[in-house]
């Protein structure tokens, strides 16, 4: 019935309220989906259009989320394969793959905050790039580096730790 | 995310199992809940904590995030990564996860083709033994080393002015594993490799690792396999996933001595029969036995060598050769029959084992190839596809044929296998020499042989046969000479990671 495409606004946990379109977000988000499917039968009858608060993420993930969701879920922006994981050859590169190491250059709470924001979201092309960004900082990373990143305590006794170093010794 | 979902379900499990390990006293484990809880915050008290404190820029993450991002790490990093603190190592020793590692690591393996190179060395070298075609040499060097090559994408070499040595860049192997075999002069045969364990079988010994977490294992030595003490051996082997109870059985071909002391050659009338040892690939942190048959024999102490090994139902209903190493694929392991044994019909053939029935099948080979050509027998894990590699005689080339595997076993039943002429590629070979089907690598473009020394790469669309390199002269990194002493040969196998356990995999360890 509605020829022009619709809208859904996301209200952030500060309040900011971000406009994306209706198709794109169903397609990208399992959760927003949910969330439209279950305020569709109140919008049929009214005009208005539907504000969804999003309580867990801040304006400026959600801005950058939203970017990611442009860029991989409109159907009239992708170009060429959907199929991220099939296989690219050097000189045959995905037209996302460099969109996508440039978005998951950020500092690590922004990254982690994304991870949070996917992963509630229920974007899984988005958990699973922004988990593999963590992985990859990780892989360089003392064991006492990697406790700071993620506020981590180390919960072993000395001896437990020895333990634990101990059983594979060649991997420090 | 359907990969993670199982481990939902094994979060309390996990926990609980975590306060058991720690301590069985019931107040020291609370203790240890009570740290870990500090050092790690879980499902919703994260958010809750988040919100009262909203100044701290730490970020939390629940078990599921950290599962989600340690997927991706190699091994060697993971290995690393349990000694962050407790509930990472719960993570990491966990089966689920090992089991989401694995398949990781095995999509991984389309875009990131990796194997595993070990040269096969002698101590020194006695120059009458010094010919191959003359037999066997007895000084192979106690100690092996696994190296791990990843194949990388290059162009093409039709492309590039450089030929026949297509890759301008020289080709490096990282230093994985050493590991020093018990006896001298072990003569090492082709590793069979399923999900990073590889079975080593030896002259003298089966050696099972995983040189990822270099965790390594002597397996029990079995006592119908006594002709091994005779001057005609079986080393016929094989290492194979029961898809239906989720473990790894490993094979071996015996014979069935008619006359306790046989004498040489009188192995041709000897019978031969099939026997397994199941490993408990399910528990990552208790391997034990498991008992698949309901036989009397296990009833004997544990630890005894003599349980260790049973005989499958049904014995291999063709003689096998006796130096070989089965191929795995689905749950089946395939074998090629000894035609000089075996010559009673023209058409050759090969014999399937059910890993979870334990039974044999025929396979008959394609209908055009004689019983004499020689062939190699190779599986293509990512196509699900066996596939044979033969050599025709009048004109240089290598001819492979292929093979779906499937689990139902209709195609069997109506009678037919269906092979499938697939390739004929213009590599010439040195007389009796033969090839192997490594990989389809590059999204199935590129296929990659080996044979002997060199690693060929053929492309299918420009039909160009180009050298990715020469494995003697490959940069053997965490070496200091890149020169092997005295090589006598490679095995060179499609290896994907895995932080599959086998430390206490024995009753007796």
């Amino acid at each position: 019935m509605a020829s022009e495409k619709k809208v859904v606004f996301l209200r952030s946990s500060d309040g900011e309220a971000f406009e994306v379109s209706e198709e794109v977000i169903s397609a990208a988000s399992v959760t927003i989906k949910g969330m439209i499917d279950e305020e569709s039968p109140s919008r049929a009858d009214t005009a208005a259009t539907t504000t969804l608060a999003i309580p867990n993420v801040t304006a400026a993930t959600l801005s950058r989320v939203l970017h990611y969701v442009n860029k991989h879920f409109d159907a009239a922006a992708v170009v060429g394969r959907p199929d991220d994981y099939i296989f690219c050859a050097p000189g045959d590169e995905h037209p996302l793959a460099r969109f996508d190491d440039d978005f998951v250059d950020v500092d690590n709470d922004t990254l982690i905050d994304l991870v949070h924001a996917a992963e509630y979201l229920h974007i899984k092309k988005l958990f699973d790039l922004t988990c593999k960004a963590v992985a990859d900082k990780l892989k360089g990373r003392t064991i006492d580096q990697i406790r700071e990143t993620f506020g981590i305590v180390n919960d072993y006794t000395v001896e437990e730790e020895v333990e634990v170093y101990r059983e594979n010794s060649w991997a420090f | 995310m359907p990969e993670l979902v199982p481990l939902d379900g094994a979060r309390s499990r996990r926990r609980h199992r975590r306060g058991i390990s720690a301590t069985s006293d019931v107040e020291a484990c609370i203790q240890c809940c009570i740290t870990v809880a500090k050092g790690f915050a879980f499902g919703d008290d994260t958010r809750k904590r988040k919100a009262s404190a909203p100044q701290a820029p730490i970020p939390y993450l629940s078990d599921e995030i950290v599962v989600a991002i340690l997927v991706w790490l190699p091994v060697k990093s993971l290995l690393r990564c349990r000694a962050v603190c407790k509930a990472w190592r719960a993570i990491v020793n966990d089966p689920l996860f090992v089991s989401a590692h694995l398949r990781w690591s095995a999509m991984r393996w389309e875009q990131e083709p990796s194997f595993l190179v070990t040269p096969v060395t002698r101590d020194h070298v006695i120059p009458q033994e010094d010919v191959k075609e003359r037999g066997w040499p007895t000084t192979f060097s106690k100690q092996i080393s696994f190296y791990r090559y990843q194949w990388q994408w290059q162009q093409s070499a039709s492309d590039s002015d450089s030929d026949n040595n297509g890759h301008g860049q020289q080709q490096t192997a990282r230093l994985m594993h050493v590991k020093e075999l018990g006896s001298k002069s072990n003569r090492v045969g082709f590793f069979a490799h399923c999900d990073g364990l590889v079975l080593a079988p030896t002259e003298k010994e089966l050696y099972l690792l995983n040189p990822a977490t270099g965790d390594a294992i002597t397996l029990p030595k079995s006592h119908r396999n006594n002709l091994r003490h005779a001057p005609r051996t079986c080393h016929c082997v094989g290492l194979g996933l029961d898809p239906r109870t989720g473990k790894y059985k490993v094979f071996q071909a015996f014979y069935r001595p008619v006359d306790p002391y046989p004498r040489f050659n009188d192995y041709k009338k000897v019978p031969m029969g099939m026997e397994f040892l199941t490993l408990d690939g399910g528990n990552n942190e208790a391997w034990t036995w498991t008992e698949t048959m309901e036989d009397s024999v296990f009833t004997l102490g544990s630890g005894d060598d003599d349980e260790a090994w049973t005989e499958t139902r049904e014995d291999p209903p063709r003689p096998l050769l006796r130096w070989q190493t089965g191929v795995t694929l689905k749950g089946f392991i395939f074998w090629r029959v000894d035609t000089a044994q075996y010559c009673q019909s023209s058409a050759g053939i090969l014999l399937r084992l059910t890993l979870e029935l334990e039974g044999f099948n025929i396979i008959p080979l394609p209908g055009s190839m004689r019983v004499c050509d020689d062939f190699m027998l190779d599986a293509l894990h990512g196509q699900g596809e066996l596939c044979l590699t033969t050599r025709t005689s009048d004109v240089p080339s290598v001819t492979i044929w292929m093979m779906p595997v499937h689990n139902d076993d209709n195609y069997l039943a109506m009678g037919y296998a269906q092979w499938e002429l697939r390739y004929s590629i213009p590599l010439g070979l040195p007389p009796h020499r033969l090839c192997r089907l490594m990989a389809l690598v590059a999204g199935g473009t590129r296929i990659l042989l080996w044979s002997d020394f060199i690693l060929y790469e053929y492309d299918l669309a420009t039909s160009k046969l180009s050298t990715v390199c020469e494995m003697d002269r490959m940069r053997y990194q965490g070496r200091r000479t890149r020169k092997w002493k005295n090589l006598w040969s490679f095995n060179f196998v499609p290896y994907t990671e895995s932080l599959l356990r086998i430390g206490s995999l024995l009753p007796n360890n």
